[in-house]
């Protein structure tokens, strides 16, 4: 089959910016920005940024903790997600755990580039980095994020000590592992564990 | 233990981006031919979204409107083309019911559809203009904001460019069957609620091209075409040819 003819077999939502996209989850309005701007439809941007630069600039901030470079890599990640939109594919998961994954992927490439300058490791061994930021303005999903903290709370101490490690300190497994003083299979084998768990307390539906 | 054990326990570390270029390589590669696995790694990734979301903090003021600025002077790359995703577009193409009258089908069709990956070929080709497009045809197509929907059916494959600002659309298609005598296309709206509102008549060519700018089109936001008999009907007599896939 021609590629003009894949072109014309597709998913075509039309919309003015009012109407939703019709989609596999009605609910995933990150999905349905993300239809739109495949299709070329650059205002849809604006509406996936109202939906989640929140959630992005937050995971951003997390990560890098530089307000400045925060902004600057959030800006990146929504021309990316622009750029790309047509990678999307809604059966592999929510819109906005597509965006997210990007926004931590690019966090996470960032710190870890600057931690060939900065020995941070030993620093943040003793600490932990979610409590040691500021207070973040957190404007949104206050309630989510008490089920978030409350889900983590019920790992055990290894289990979110290295989650933590990895999705807010920006840290490989291995790091980890040397960070905690443990054998490499056990960080891999607590991270995963952990998740599971987490899956289970807060449901995997979204 | 073996490799594969080793990878498969990797899914947490590599849901939180805490693997090394090799290690997502390896274990993305496996995915690929995994599903079971791949179902695992994808809702781990979901889990970690969460971790992200519980973060959640305003950005700066301005950042949205430089983003916008940057995006309308970026262009989107070319969608890559996979083997799988063609068979899914066809598997939903077959599936999308195209002769009944059925919202609540159409609606099905719409979603099912809407599961398939979005090929992005539409933008550049379409909306890029060409040189010699006649001037009510051009203010729709070259619309920026124009919407592009992609009909099938009977008919065969149509393409809908839609501009909020003509208020108009612009219908295009290749070796579209000529109706018999007098007779004529009619395209109508579907709207969210189920309303199947009256649209614009189109005829192709005696070669069977069409590209015909259809005034007052709306918004949809779905899209059917049947052929009437001359000057249109108020409501649909004849089978859906062609619809928003």
């Amino acid at each position: 089959m021609s590629t003009s003819a894949i072109a014309v077999r597709r998913s075509r939502a039309l919309a003015w910016n009012t109407v939703a996209v019709p989609g596999a989850d009605p609910a995933d309005r990150a999905a349905a920005a993300l239809t739109r701007m495949a299709s070329g439809d650059r205002s849809a941007v604006g509406d996936l940024y109202d939906e989640l630069s929140a959630s992005v600039y937050g995971t951003v901030r997390r990560v890098v903790r530089d307000p400045a470079r925060s902004e600057e890599l959030t800006q990146e990640i929504f021309v990316e997600a622009w750029r790309t939109a047509a990678r999307f594919d809604a059966a592999r998961g929510t819109g906005r755990t597509w965006v997210l994954t990007m926004a931590h992927r690019r966090a996470v490439d960032c710190v870890r580039s600057e931690q060939r300058r900065r020995d941070r490791e030993a620093r943040e061994a003793t600490s932990a980095p979610n409590e040691s930021d500021g207070p973040a303005e957190i404007v949104e999903r206050r309630a989510e994020r008490q089920l978030v903290a409350e889900a983590l709370d019920g790992l055990s101490e290894l289990q979110r000590r290295a989650i933590e490690l990895a999705y807010y300190g920006g840290h490989t497994h291995r790091e980890i592992a040397e960070l905690l003083d443990l054998p490499l299979g056990t960080v891999k084998t607590r991270i995963r564990d952990g998740l599971i768990r987490l899956r289970a307390v807060l449901g995997a539906d979204r | 233990m073996s490799d594969d054990d080793e990878l498969e326990r990797l899914t947490g570390a590599w849901a939180l981006d805490a693997v090394d270029d090799d290690e997502r390589a390896a274990l993305e590669a496996r995915l690929a031919d995994d599903d079971e696995l791949r179902t695992e790694a994808d809702e781990l990734r979901e889990v970690a979204g969460l971790l992200g979301e519980a973060s959640a903090e305003r950005p700066p003021p301005g950042l949205r409107d430089a983003i916008l600025a940057e995006v309308a002077a970026t262009p989107q790359e070319a969608a890559p083309v996979e083997d799988a995703r063609v068979a899914d577009a066809e598997r939903s193409a077959d599936v999308v019911p195209l002769r009944r009258w059925s919202r609540t089908r159409v609606a099905a069709g719409l979603a099912a559809a809407a599961a398939v990956v979005v090929v992005a070929l539409v933008g550049a080709s379409v909306l890029g203009g060409d040189d010699e497009v006649p001037a009510e045809i051009a203010a729709v197509v070259d619309d920026p904001a124009a919407v592009v929907v992609e009909l099938d059916g009977e008919l065969g494959p149509l393409r809908l460019v839609v501009s909020e600002r003509e208020q108009a659309a612009v219908v295009r298609g290749d070796d579209v069957a000529v109706p018999a005598g007098d007779r004529t296309y009619q395209l109508w709206e579907l709207g969210d609620d189920g309303t199947i509102t009256p649209s614009e008549l189109f005829r192709p060519d005696d070669d069977g091209s069409l590209e015909v700018r259809l005034d007052g089109v709306g918004p949809g936001p779905a899209f059917a075409v049947s052929e009437e008999p001359a000057g249109g009907s108020p409501q649909p007599t004849g089978d859906i040819v062609a619809n928003t896939i």
